[in-house]
């Protein structure tokens, strides 16, 4: 076994300071003797020591301070969780050779520029690994970075004890410009600005993630062919935001509780084109889907449940929606200036429908009344009058030409799926037994105490 | 009747004064990040020198995350029903009225909805900032007017034009992907369906 000397230690390295060297692809244990010194070591001469294709491994008990450079393909990795600390205007670490791992570590960047990364990644095949970073600016930033993989890390923002400090204070949690084909798996970001933010980044894979408490979970513009899968997101303006898009895959996230804020939606697609948004949870968001400016999308399988407004459509023409649930919504769909969108066979709880033939589509369609949104696209006050007893009989007056109107000829009778909306008369079996207990109590009392007393 | 002529004197001067005062006076409004959505893209406003806004004469104030996106509007809604326009300095997040400001635009310029002109109060401030940054067109208001307003959509178009045999028989509505994918201008997709 070799082991590497450095020729030049930087000035400031305390003495007695141990390294871990490895050497042909294995790990030495560094030194049980190492002095838990509070100063923190500099990681840059640490980094320019180990040759390409080796392992730098830091101990997990001593903090080491950036900013630091990694040219070279090696790994990064920590024994236990080093921290690794960062005072100067630059990112902590930046990462500008191709193949290198991080994994295991700590970054911790206390700059306060949302603009400015905690990570900076410049080069292509790069794995970030289970790393656990907290920056009051912005987390990792991908640029002109292509094929890296970052998976199971954490990321979080700023401000968590402050959460009406304006989002723009803030960072992306992981920011991508002009970067392809990254994988994006498997992390958790909360409050930051937008989870994850991908501009002119084509083919962005962002898989099983949760993204709360932050101003957009996961936000792409200008990026084709982007997959957003099997996410999560709670607590955030909005859960999905996909802007200017083609060819996208929406499928299997879950998006709940976006009503914080007046302008929240669980998904919104804007300038959106033939994509697939498909097998959605939205809950309890202000706004479950979102649909402005877009046209040939497919929409299927989702659950649209207890929001404000199930589905929302603007200006938006040609999108297929199919087999999706709407149920407990306040509102189940409202839409304008939208044409030869192709509804077929959801379910919408609120319907009373009739199907003669037994093939459990309804003969009588579904028609929705875009009504309220003409009466509030001026005057936003005219909000007051949701649901007021004079507004259906208006609506009604105003009942002309329905040509254009979101239309579901063949409404289900019943629910494509499970959901836990649809399952009140389960749960209705045991609605008795508190009743009977309540008036078993009540004749009790009256029985002891109550007639007794004359 | 003197009395009485005079108090009239008086109430019609008093009026013609107030008449001259209330010439109507747009002030900008503040952004606040928590209410205000761009009316074209849906995004929030950040309180940031991309914002801008728009009092109507009805002294309603829409405010846009980003300069192309109050143009959008502009050749949507046209500028009848417009009272003032307000942009803000790069530097000082300072309230300029639009027409009074100095613009710079370049590609490589990051704005929110990648429209890419940013706003100065004064000339030689945008002039500064093109030299330092080396590149970048110096614009007036009026140029503004006669400008393509597009976001820079380059990198999504030249990919879809690479899988554009894919895509065969899904097109429609406009958004062919006829024309090169690299010329200056870009393609018009984005401004077709605005």
């Amino acid at each position: 076994m070799n082991v590497i000397r450095y020729r030049t230690f930087k000035r400031g390295i305390a003495a007695g300071l141990f390294v871990l060297i490895c050497c042909a692809g294995t790990v030495v244990p560094q030194s049980q003797a190492a002095p838990a010194t509070a100063e923190a070591v500099p990681l840059q001469s640490l980094i320019d020591a180990t040759p390409s294709g080796q392992t730098l491994v830091l101990s997990g008990d001593r903090d080491y301070s950036g900013p630091a450079v990694v040219s070279a393909a090696i790994t990064i990795a920590s024994d236990g969780e080093a921290v690794v600390k960062n005072d100067s205007d630059r990112p902590v670490l930046t990462l500008a050779a191709d193949g290198i791992v991080l994994k295991g570590i700590a970054v911790q960047d206390i700059r306060t520029d949302p603009k400015k990364p905690a990570i900076l990644v410049q080069s292509n095949d790069n794995r970030l690994e289970q790393l656990r970073i907290k920056s009051q600016g912005g987390g990792i930033f991908l640029r002109n970075a292509n094929d890296n993989r970052i998976s199971n890390s954490r990321i979080e923002g700023a401000h968590p004890e402050d959460p009406d400090k304006p989002y723009s204070r803030r960072g992306n949690g992981i920011d991508l410009l002009a970067s392809a084909r990254n994988v994006i798996e498997g992390n958790t970001i909360v409050h930051v600005h937008d989870g994850v933010y991908a501009e002119s980044s084509n083919e962005t894979r962002v898989r099983g993630n949760v993204a709360t408490d932050s101003r957009y979970g996961y936000h792409f513009m200008f990026s084709g062919k982007t997959e957003l899968v099997d996410n999560v997101g709670e607590g955030n303006v909005t859960g999905g935001m996909v802007m200017s898009v083609e060819g996208a895959v929406v499928k299997g996230n879950r998006f709940e509780k976006q009503t914080e804020n007046v302008n929240s939606q669980g998904i919104l697609l804007f300038d959106v084109h033939r994509s697939e948004i498909s097998g959605n949870r939205v809950v309890g968001n202000r706004v479950g889907l979102y649909i402005e400016q877009s046209t040939e999308n497919t929409l299927a399988d989702n659950e649209v449940v207890r929001n404000f407004i199930g589905l929302q459509m603007i200006q938006s023409n040609d999108n297929r929606l199919q087999h999706s649930l709407f149920a407990a919504n306040v509102n189940q769909a409202q839409s304008t200036d939208s044409k030869n969108n192709d509804l077929e066979g959801n379910y919408w709880d609120d319907f009373e429908s009739l199907d003669t033939d037994g093939d459990g589509l309804s003969d009588l369609s579904y028609e929705i009344d875009p009504f309220f949104l003409q009466l509030t696209a001026d005057m936003d006050a005219f909000q007051v009058f949701f649901q007021s007893p004079g507004l259906p009989f208006l609506a009604q007056m105003f009942h002309a030409d329905t040509a254009n109107w979101l239309k579901d000829p063949s409404p289900l009778l019943q629910p494509p799926f499970d959901s836990p909306e649809t399952e009140a008369s389960v749960n209705g079996r045991w609605t008795w037994l508190p009743g009977c207990l309540l008036l078993v109590t009540a004749l009790t009392i009256i029985h002891r105490w109550g007639i007794k007393k004359s | 009747m003197k009395k009485t002529l005079a108090g009239f004197v008086a109430l019609i001067l008093t009026l013609t004064l107030l008449a001259g005062c209330g010439k109507t006076a747009y002030k900008p409004v503040a952004i606040d990040e928590m209410v205000d959505k761009c009316p074209v893209c849906n995004m929030g406003v950040a309180d940031d020198q991309f914002a801008v806004e728009l009092i109507l004469k009805n002294k309603k104030a829409l405010k846009f995350d980003d300069l192309g996106d109050l143009y959008v509007w502009r050749e949507k809604n046209g500028t009848k029903e417009i009272g003032e326009q307000f942009v803000r300095d790069y530097q000082t997040k300072e309230w300029v009225k639009l027409a009074d400001a100095t613009y710079v635009y370049d590609k490589s310029i990051r704005t929110p909805m990648a429209f890419n002109v940013i706003s100065f109060k004064e000339k030689r401030d945008a002039d500064a900032f093109v030299s330092k940054e080396g590149k970048g067109r110096i614009m007036t208001a009026e140029e503004l007017e006669n400008h393509k307003w597009e976001s820079n959509e380059d990198m999504m178009k030249a990919m879809m034009e690479e899988h554009a045999g894919e895509m065969m028989g899904k097109e429609g509505d406009g958004m062919g992907h006829e024309g090169a994918a690299t010329d200056g201008g870009g393609m018009n997709m984005g401004s077709d369906s605005k």
